[in-house]
């Protein structure tokens, strides 16, 4: 039968049950993420080189916790804000600029659907850095204690969360060049001096405020409480939570799906 | 032909401004299931706003818009699902090959068609493995047809569908569209090219400055324009001087005025449907005279 006859088939044709939809979008944009040389080298590489840096680099280091834990702890809020944030926020942007946004807005997929396999896929992404990044780590000497690791499951879908709508507000109101150009300069700055590889204590007293309000500062305070034994700390929680929160309704009121 | 069921599209009054700018000022027109309806209008005129208020991509400021009986703006799943879009810009994810992209849009739907037949029909399989942002404007073209209709639809729309094809694949395509029209689905369509128009379209919606100017069947459409336009008689006459022109001209107003008739000499006119659809374009603009004769 050709396509011809097969269209004059009786229509019938409805949406796939709305589990169906959102995994098979989350699994392709996994597999656009894995596959894009560039995005791997956001995800994995720059991860990696602040994890090897931070172990055997004097930098960043807490008084008593072994080098390797501030290592790790730097590294996870690292490969969280690569994804969630740089990566997500770049696909996303040339998507828009595509018309991927609006043949999707057409789909049974939907804008919502959209959203939630685009989470997904970002959760996914970031299974397979934790892997990598993990592996790496305990060839290092990483001993990691499992309350420590259960606590931090909280911070990393909070920060995913904060940042993944961060970057979704720069995808879905800039430019793609802006896009590119603003994710890529904000994430090694918010690595480098926004409290992600630097405890917010080593900081100049001037400047601690500041970075205690980032959402890179509040994530890297956390991650250091869940994963080298720093002090918790309920302020950097509650300012990632407002990140989130506002991020969320910033989204929900200002994204575009239409490109400028 | 199916008259007796209630149209699959009817947009009325449909206004749509972006900012001062009005994209739409009161367009009407409807979509019949079984039916190719061709919207057309020079760049700019609405259609692709048009497009996007009934796709559920904006909402009308004024008017309203039924698709299949529902506001297009507040669509369900499965009401997206009875609706397939091929839109200008393509659309296609570009970081995943062919094949792949199609499989995914396939998989969004309960029974949709067979992948690999739509494939070797429209010849993707040619450059099934190719990622997307490699391939040619064509092969483009063809796969974002493939992904409109791969969830068997009930209304189409197809936003210049054989634009960038060569003419064997745009034959496969017409062929398809043809297709879809006989088993009742209703296709919209815009193109700026009138072959395609003349060859598929059952209706022509003629959108110009956000306003509907003219719609009927191809037919239809050219001799509403002449009717409109008076009684138009062609004559060519060639190497001629200009006083022998002139001559002629003399004569041929006094035939005129013999059979008390309001007589305009023109040195051209619409015969056709490009030429109709130049002069409603000329017509709707501010200004403009209502025919562009020139009258000595």
């Amino acid at each position: 039968m050709s396509t011809t006859d097969a269209v004059q088939a009786p229509r019938g044709s409805g949406p796939a049950p709305l589990a169906r939809r959102v995994l098979a979008h989350a699994a392709l944009e996994t597999r656009i993420l894995l596959s894009n040389g560039e995005q791997l080298m956001v995800a994995i590489l720059m991860p990696a080189l602040v994890l090897l840096a931070l172990r055997y680099v004097p930098l960043g280091r807490l008084e008593g916790i072994a080098p390797i834990d501030t290592a790790v702890a730097a590294t996870a809020a690292t490969a969280l804000i690569s994804t969630a944030f740089t990566s997500q926020a770049i696909q996303t942007g040339f998507d828009r600029r595509g018309g991927v946004l609006r043949w999707i807005a057409t789909t049974p997929l939907g804008r919502g659907g959209y959203l939630a396999g685009k989470i997904l896929a970002t959760l996914a992404v970031q299974l397979v850095q934790i892997l990598v990044l993990g592996a790496l780590a305990l060839a290092l000497g990483w001993r990691p204690e499992l309350a420590g690791l259960l606590g931090a499951v909280p911070v990393w879908l909070l920060g995913t969360v904060a940042f993944g709508s961060l970057g979704l507000l720069i995808a879905g109101t800039l430019r793609t060049e802006a896009v590119l150009a603003l994710t890529n300069v904000l994430f090694i700055l918010l690595v480098a001096l926004g409290g992600v590889t630097i405890p917010v204590a080593h900081y100049p007293r001037f400047a601690r405020a500041i970075v205690d309000l980032l959402p890179s500062g509040a994530l890297g305070e956390l991650m250091r409480a869940c994963l080298a034994g720093g002090a918790f700390s309920a302020g950097s929680a509650i300012v990632l939570a407002l990140w989130a929160m506002l991020g969320s309704l910033a989204v929900a009121r200002w994204f575009r799906w239409t490109s400028v | 032909m199916s008259t007796e069921h209630p149209p699959a599209l009817l947009a009325e009054g449909v206004q749509k401004h972006f900012g001062l700018l009005r994209a739409l000022d009161g367009s009407s027109f409807a979509a019949r299931r079984g039916e190719v309806t061709a919207l057309l209008g020079p760049n700019g005129a609405g259609k692709t706003t048009m497009i996007s208020c009934a796709t559920g991509l904006l909402q009308p400021d004024g008017g309203s818009v039924r698709v299949l009986g529902e506001d297009p703006w507040r669509a369900s799943a499965a009401q997206r699902a009875r609706v397939g879009v091929m839109i200008q810009d393509g659309g296609l994810t570009s970081g995943i090959s062919a094949m792949r992209l199609l499989r995914y849009g396939a998989s969004l739907h309960t029974d949709p068609l067979d992948v690999d037949e739509v494939a070797a029909h429209l010849g993707i399989d040619e450059f099934a493995g190719t990622i997307v942002r490699r391939l040619s404007g064509g092969q483009r073209q063809r796969l974002a047809l493939a992904l409109a209709i791969i969830g068997r639809p009930e209304l189409v729309f197809l936003d210049e569908p054989t634009a960038g094809m060569d003419p064997g694949i745009r034959r496969t395509v017409r062929e398809l569209i043809r297709a879809l029209a006989r088993t009742g689905t209703a296709v919209v369509l815009t193109t700026h090219l009138m072959d395609d128009v003349e060859g598929l379209a059952d209706h022509v919606v003629v959108i110009a400055g956000g306003r509907t100017v003219a719609s009927g069947t191809v037919a239809e459409v050219i001799a509403s324009h002449r009717a409109s336009n008076g009684l138009t008689l062609t004559a060519t006459a060639s190497g001629l001087s200009a006083e022998a022109a002139r001559s002629l001209e003399e004569d041929v107003r006094a035939l005129g005025a013999r059979h008390r008739v309001d007589l305009r000499v023109s040195t051209g006119g619409a015969a056709d449907l490009e030429g109709v659809l130049l002069d409603l374009m000329d017509g709707s603009r501010p200004g403009a005279p209502e025919t562009e004769e020139s009258s000595r």
